[in-house]
């Protein structure tokens, strides 16, 4: 089951929020600046640095150690950073193991084609500036939508 | 799974017990001071997490709670706080004891081409077996140590040698 979708961007800022629900519509960046979303990104960037520092990074390990997801007992966050550290991060309840192929695929086709080649969309989201270009909404929407993850099923 | 190290934390976030497996290094050896400040790190997140379960779910589906049963019995009272950390080279499973002790066993990962749905959660099963027994060993080897003072840095050599006993 998916719970919600943020994106950070390199200033740590939260750019997009969207809150699934199977009662109602959900939500969407509603709660950018609420303490939630700044809580998570402290996390996120604590347990980076974490698995950064642990992880054996010879070259025979296989190179720099990715964060891939953590877990609670009630919910699994799923982690995305790309090369220019915008963060993509996916919450879904804990049977869900692996969703990377998913964050990749919303950076790769949803965010590049929407927001990055768009030229009227700001280089750098500034204070409080939001993803707010209808087209990545309702596109992410219905491909989430459409996975097998989104019910839980 | 091999076990590459055990950490034991007190109530307070202190590192208080450590080993590492020598078999299967697996993870970088850190300062002492890392250490410390890893253990700290972890000793917040948890509590940070424990704080965000009604709010990352809320209003989703009210009527269902996603714990397993079997995860509300047992000595873990780990319910709501940081589980498990997944990354490419290593993953990482925390308990928690009635009485705040923590302890953390950082794992072998999963190969990704296993994943299927609930392969990690077998994987967290595993961990808390592993975690009854160093639970078990704690209690005889170190609680009935009539030396040992609460909350202080755990130097028995018996423990020791159970411990890598265990976790080798």
């Amino acid at each position: 089951m998916l719970y919600s979708f943020y994106i950070f961007d390199r200033h740590c800022n939260c750019i997009y929020h969207r809150r699934f629900s199977l009662v109602d519509d959900g939500a969407t960046n509603t709660d950018n600046e609420s303490d939630v979303a700044k809580l998570l990104f402290g996390v996120l960037y604590s347990l980076k640095n974490i698995s950064s520092k642990l992880g054996d990074q010879s070259t025979n390990a296989g190179g720099f150690n990715y964060l891939k997801s953590f877990s609670t007992s009630s919910f699994r966050i799923h982690f995305l950073e790309t090369l220019s550290n915008l963060k993509f991060v996916l919450i879904t309840d804990n049977l869900i193991d692996n969703v990377r192929s998913v964050l990749w695929e919303l950076y790769s086709t949803y965010y590049l084609n929407n927001i990055a080649l768009n030229p009227l969309s700001p280089v750098d989201f500034k204070g409080d500036e939001k993803i707010t270009n209808p087209n990545f909404i309702s596109q992410t929407d219905q491909f989430l939508r459409s996975l097998p993850v989104y019910g839980g099923q | 799974m091999a076990v590459y190290s055990l950490y034991i934390l007190n109530k307070a976030g202190g590192l208080i017990y450590q080993s590492d497996n020598d078999r299967h290094p697996g993870v970088n050896k850190l300062t002492a001071n890392d250490y410390l400040v890893l253990a700290g790190t972890l000793h917040g997140v948890h509590a940070i997490t424990s704080r965000f379960t009604t709010s990352m779910i809320h209003s989703h589906d009210p009527n269902t709670t996603n714990i397993p049963a079997s995860r509300l019995s047992g000595p873990n009272t780990n319910k709501s706080g940081l589980q498990s950390i997944e990354t490419d080279h290593f993953n990482l499973y925390v308990f928690q004891t009635l009485t705040g002790i923590k302890f953390i066993v950082v794992t072998s990962p999963i190969p990704t081409t296993n994943l299927g749905r609930g392969e990690l959660n077998v994987q967290l099963e595993l961990a808390n077996q592993l975690f009854k027994d160093l639970y078990v060993l704690y209690s005889d080897y170190v609680m009935k140590d009539p030396f040992y003072s609460i909350d202080m840095p755990i130097k028995n050599p018996h423990f020791d040698s159970k411990i890598k006993q265990l976790i080798n």
